[in-house]
């Protein structure tokens, strides 16, 4: 409290050190209109985003916050304050965000949240909404800069709860030099990348048809989420209007799940084990033909004392079944302000965010090893282009809306549905079930789990 | 008949008698150097994992994973740079995505919160040992075993409601909360070592003191403590190696302002991707204090646990 | 004498004389600090430990939880990932502790020589009780995988088959238990050696005067003194390996298909990733009250034959 009232009074005093500042160069200009002053002076104070507050912010310890520490004497010099960031891993940031955000006096100022986590957040009244500030600022924010899909999930029920700051998606990777070898065109559709998967598949040469991430628990169940989403099954069709029922059993699924079982026979024999960003590793290293993993990858593949690789692969969107139009997920993080943040806070906060997730201010920061698509501009910048030539695919995708939200809808059963998806489904690869009955059983026991939560009656 | 036998029952005894040293020294020295082996054996199974953590951590992070660069690979220093300066150079940054470490503060962080909490356990877990071992009471026995029951509990059982007391009572992410609460969780296995060491002190010695006058608490300081000191030895650096290693609390009751080590090892550990050359070496270097702790005293933590243990 | 000893020793009824009292004020001196510091820290988290457990409360789905009463225990009774939790831990603390304890005295006898060198040999064997669980779960995570491990890297080069370690559900329930006992079996080889080492000479000199064989002395006299460490020992570990969860969050995460999702990782996953911690906080209770069981028995039997202690 009495850090709020010092920094408000910090930030009362500057205001008014500007403003007397304003009018007495107003009143020594000779011939200068005081509105060109005057005009100065609040570019002046806008410029310095934070007029030497400070913000407290609780970021997780993904690229974007990494790249802020390294940076952060220019972070802090270009807002003109001081950013204090505390970085934690992604289950602790899960866990601070619930179990700190809602409190009536939270300890931080700014949290970052995953998209997925939107709708969790705003029933645990997690986090504050945002349109006061999106609307009056809304020339600032440029929202024409920001990829419609990543603006769109940020809303709940027509309120906005945080902007876009690192959102990230997986693509498809393919090794041009093996497919032209083949004879084969860059997949298509799930039918196709199956059946390249299948002929590229050479173990004795030590090259498998597909790096598949198959860890326990996120790493699977993320993957048949998507998996779901390529043939076109939402989890929870019906959720916006109110009606939870799952629908993880229908036809659809149980294809999406035939698939990816058939999928599995051309990866390597520990693919139940590939976790966290393996895949990508394993790809450079040249040990597979394809691989789903995150474009910010690319660097990876693309250093020539790394990689076996460099400039033999292509990045392209996830697959959808035959006849379906492109689509895919994209996950990420958002900032966001705590519910029952104070208004002079709010004020710092916002101020923050709004500045941290411009086109600049991101851009130094994928200068320095984030890389992300938070705004069209930066990749469409050629400069940036060039660094990183996977962002011409990215602008492709979101030139032609290929970003779907409704893949990973961000509901609060989100985690458990990934959970159980992952358990049930490493279950049916290692040969405990049929990919029916796996379908049967996981459908099954969202039901359960949806009742006991009250959802479904 | 038998009188024969006898004789050469004699003859191979004596013979047996004479060469059975020869025999003897030569077996003796056959299974020294069986003794030998096992050592080396063992030491490798032992060792062998830690090599491989060392030389992980001397790597760059894609050369971890490339099975033909296990021992072919140019050394760099690259991540204990990062984890002791905080700065990592250009040319890494461009390969990886993280920033600056906090290397040197969770040392720091992670000596303040291990040296005061096994102080403390030892001071308080010293008296009660000793008050359990030298004045047993009606419901002692309980006491004692209520002592060893908070050793039972997993952590996680109590780290939500920890979490919401000290949340409560503002306490969170101080570097008070981390020493009560490593406080409390090693006492139980300092009780519990030291009663048996008092115990085995002597009951005469501290008669008699108390016989010329020596107040209790003098005898306690100036006489059972140094006999025990090998047990408090022994307590203090299990307490030690607890506390510099322990996560959980950790990560849950602090967030950035005080920083253990283990907490900051797992901040390497992105939604993307993990970054295992800096863990090694945040793993190699964490090992350093402790051992080094260990070999100064290692002496005395083997006649240490003689004592308590034996009861 | 026997004046002397009443100072120090016999448990003392209550009574008015100034001694006793003395004595009270001397019990009360030395036990209370750390007795109150324990109350304060666990006591009230159990408490609220167990009030949550009667209740139905998901973080981030409720902001109050909900009376239920013994909805979550009785939920448990037919649950197949409790069950199956259950399951695992027995099987992961039955071979750990077992294989650790048979190992440690093994290497206790061998560590004990009084040879050249030893010394360095013994304090290079602590070595891996001091390793992070977390960093000692990733770096058998490395020496295990398939491709790149360094374990593979070694059989491949002596031309045997490569295993499949942790994909495989045996292999998995192996590797957590081979990279436990990697860590925790110097613990118990130390604890051991110490014990050793206390035992009396006489003993021995008495033993070899009555003409005992190495052999018979081994069973007949060391291994019934070192009763009292082994249960120890076994205690301690029996304990800690219970309370797991660091080692089988970085190597396995409870897979493959939930083969090596111990109780504690269970109780994890249950509380800080899917927040119900109504269910978490129920499956806490009933594993305290099982190790409290388990630990109340060994401790009895381990006090059982000792005269002359008054916690017997």
């Amino acid at each position: 409290m009495n850090e709020n009232r010092q920094s408000a009074m910090r930030l009362r005093r500057r205001q008014l050190l500007e403003a007397i500042l304003a009018l007495g160069v107003a009143r020594l200009a000779p011939a200068a209109p005081v509105a060109a002053v005057a005009a100065t002076a609040a570019r002046a104070a806008e410029a310095s985003a934070l007029n030497g507050a400070e913000v407290k912010g609780l970021f997780v310890g993904d690229p974007f916050a990494q790249a802020s520490q390294r940076v952060i004497a220019d972070l802090n010099r270009m807002a003109g304050g001081t950013i204090s960031m505390q970085v934690v891993d992604f289950d602790s940031m899960h866990q601070k965000i619930l179990l700190d955000a809602p409190s009536a006096s939270p300890a931080f100022d700014v949290y970052s949240w995953e998209f997925s986590w939107l709708g969790e957040m705003v029933g645990a009244n997690a986090l504050r909404p945002l349109d006061d500030f999106v609307t009056r600022d809304a020339e600032l924010l440029k929202i024409d800069d920001i990829p419609k899909a990543n603006w769109d999930a940020t809303l709940w029920k027509g309120k906005r709860y945080g902007i876009p700051v690192q959102p990230h998606a997986e693509l498809t990777w393919w090794r041009t030099d093996l497919l032209a070898a083949a004879g084969l065109q860059p997949p298509k559709n799930t039918d196709e990348l199956l059946a390249a998967a299948k002929v590229l598949n050479k173990p004795d040469d030590g090259v498998y048809g597909f790096l598949w991430k198959g860890g326990r628990g996120a790493p699977l169940g993320q993957t048949m989420v998507h998996a779901f989403a390529a043939f076109d099954q939402p989890a929870f069709p019906n959720w916006q209007s109110g009606n939870w029922m799952p629908a993880l059993n229908t036809d659809n699924a149980v294809r999406a799940t035939e698939w990816v079982k058939e999928m599995v026979q051309y990866a390597p024999p520990d693919y139940l084990n590939i976790a966290w960003d393996d895949e990508a590793r394993r790809f450079a290293q040249g040990e597979a033909a394809m691989t789903f993993t995150w474009f910010g990858r690319e660097s990876f593949f693309s250093d020539p004392t790394k990689s076996k690789i460099v400039g033999k692969y292509a990045a392209g969107p996830w697959p959808s079944a035959p006849g379906l139009s492109a689509r895919n997920s994209f996950g990420g993080w958002v900032l966001g302000l705590p519910a029952h943040i104070s208004p002079e806070r709010a004020e710092i906060a916002w101020r923050f965010v709004r500045w941290y997730t411009s086109a600049p201010v991101e851009r130094l920061l994928i200068e320095n090893g984030n890389i992300d698509f938070p705004r069209i501009s930066l990749i469409r910048d050629p400069a940036l282009q060039k660094a990183h030539p996977v962002f011409k695919t990215v602008l492709e995708l979101v030139d032609q809306d290929a970003f779907k939200a409704w893949i990973r809808a961000p509901v609060p059963e989100f985690v458990a549905l990934t959970d159980l998806l992952g358990t049930t489904m490493q279950e049916m690869l290692i040969g405990g079930m049929t990919p029916k009955q796996a379908c049967d059983k996981v459908q099954a026991d969202m039901i359960v789990s949806l009742k006991r939560t009250g959802k479904l009656t | 008949m038998t009188t024969r036998n006898l004789t050469l029952g004699a003859n191979v005894r004596n013979l047996a008698v004479e060469v059975a040293p020869a025999v003897i020294a030569v077996a003796r020295r056959l299974g020294t150097v069986a003794l030998y082996l096992a050592v080396l054996i063992y030491l490798i199974f032992c060792l062998a994992p830690l090599l491989f953590m060392v030389l992980a951590s001397l790597k760059s992070d894609v050369e971890i994973f490339d099975p033909k660069a296990l021992f072919s690979f140019t050394p760099t220093l690259v991540n204990y740079q990062e984890v002791l300066t905080g700065s990592t150079g250009a040319a890494q940054a461009a390969a990886s995505y993280m920033g600056a470490s906090t290397g040197p503060r969770a040392l720091l962080a992670s000596a303040v919160v291990t040296i005061i909490s096994t102080a403390l356990a030892i001071i308080f877990g010293s008296a009660a040992a000793y008050g359990l071992a030298r004045y047993p009471f009606r419901g002692s026995r309980d006491l004692a075993f209520f002592i060893l029951s908070t050793r039972m509990a997993p952590p996680i059982a109590f780290v939500l409601p920890m979490f919401l007391v000290f949340k409560a009572l503002n306490l969170l992410d101080t570097y008070f909360v981390l020493i009560i609460v490593y406080t409390g969780m090693n006492m139980s296995f300092v009780v519990w070592l030291l009663r048996g060491f008092f115990q085995e002190i002597p009951i005469e010695l501290e008669q008699s003191a108390l016989l010329d006058g020596y107040g209790r608490l003098d005898v306690f300081r100036k006489i059972a403590l140094p006999l025990a000191k090998p047990g408090i030895i022994a307590a203090a650096i299990f307490s030690a190696i607890f506390a510099w290693n322990e996560f959980l609390f950790a990560a849950i009751l602090t967030a950035d302002h005080v920083r253990t080590l283990p907490v900051a090892i797992t901040g390497f550990s992105t939604s993307m991707g993990i970054r295992w050359g800096a863990f090694m070496a945040t793993a190699a270097v964490g090992i350093i204090p402790i051992f080094i702790l260990t070999v100064l005293l290692q002496r005395h933590l083997v006649r240490g646990l003689t004592f308590g243990a034996v009861k | 004498m026997a004046n002397a000893e009443a100072i120090v020793s016999p448990p003392f009824r209550a009574t008015g004389s100034s001694l006793a009292r003395n004595r009270r004020r001397a019990a009360v001196l030395f036990i209370a600090p750390a007795t109150v510091l324990l109350l304060a820290i666990f006591v009230y988290p159990f408490g609220y430990a167990l009030y949550i457990s009667f209740t139905q409360w998901t973080l981030g789905q409720q902001s109050v939880p909900t009376w239920a009463g013994f909805a979550n225990y009785a939920g448990l009774v037919g649950d197949g990932r409790f069950l199956n939790a259950i399951f695992r831990s027995a099987v992961f603390v039955g071979l750990a502790v077992s294989i650790e304890l048979v190992l440690g005295f093994l290497l206790a006898l061998l560590f004990n020589k009084h040879l050249p060198g030893f010394g360095i040999f013994r304090t290079l064997a602590v070595l891996p009780v001091m390793v992070m669980p977390v960093a000692t779960g990733l770096v058998w995570f490395y020496i295990l995988n398939f491709r790149y491990g360094p374990l593979n890297a070694l059989l491949r080069s002596l031309h045997l088959p490569t295993q499949n370690w942790l994909p495989n559900p045996t292999g998995a329930m192996a590797a957590l238990i081979l990279a436990d006992v990697w860590q925790w079996t110097p613990f118990v080889m130390i604890v051991l050696i110490a014990g050793l080492r206390s035992l009396p000479e006489y003993v021995y000199e008495a033993a070899e005067l009555d003409g005992l064989r190495p052999v018979e002395t081994f069973f007949k006299i060391t291994l019934p003194l070192l009763r009292p460490v082994i249960l120890i020992v076994f205690l301690l570990r029996f304990m800690d390996a219970f309370k797991l969860m660091d080692l089988v969050f970085m190597l396995t995460k409870g897979g493959p298909a939930g083969r090596t999702e111990t109780l504690s990782y269970y109780i994890y996953v249950l509380g800080l990733q899917l927040f119900r911690v109504g269910l978490a906080a129920a499956v806490s209770i009933l594993f305290l009250i099982f190790i409290s069981i388990a630990t109340q028995i060994f401790v009895r039997y381990m006090y059982r034959e000792q005269t002359g202690d008054e916690f017997a």
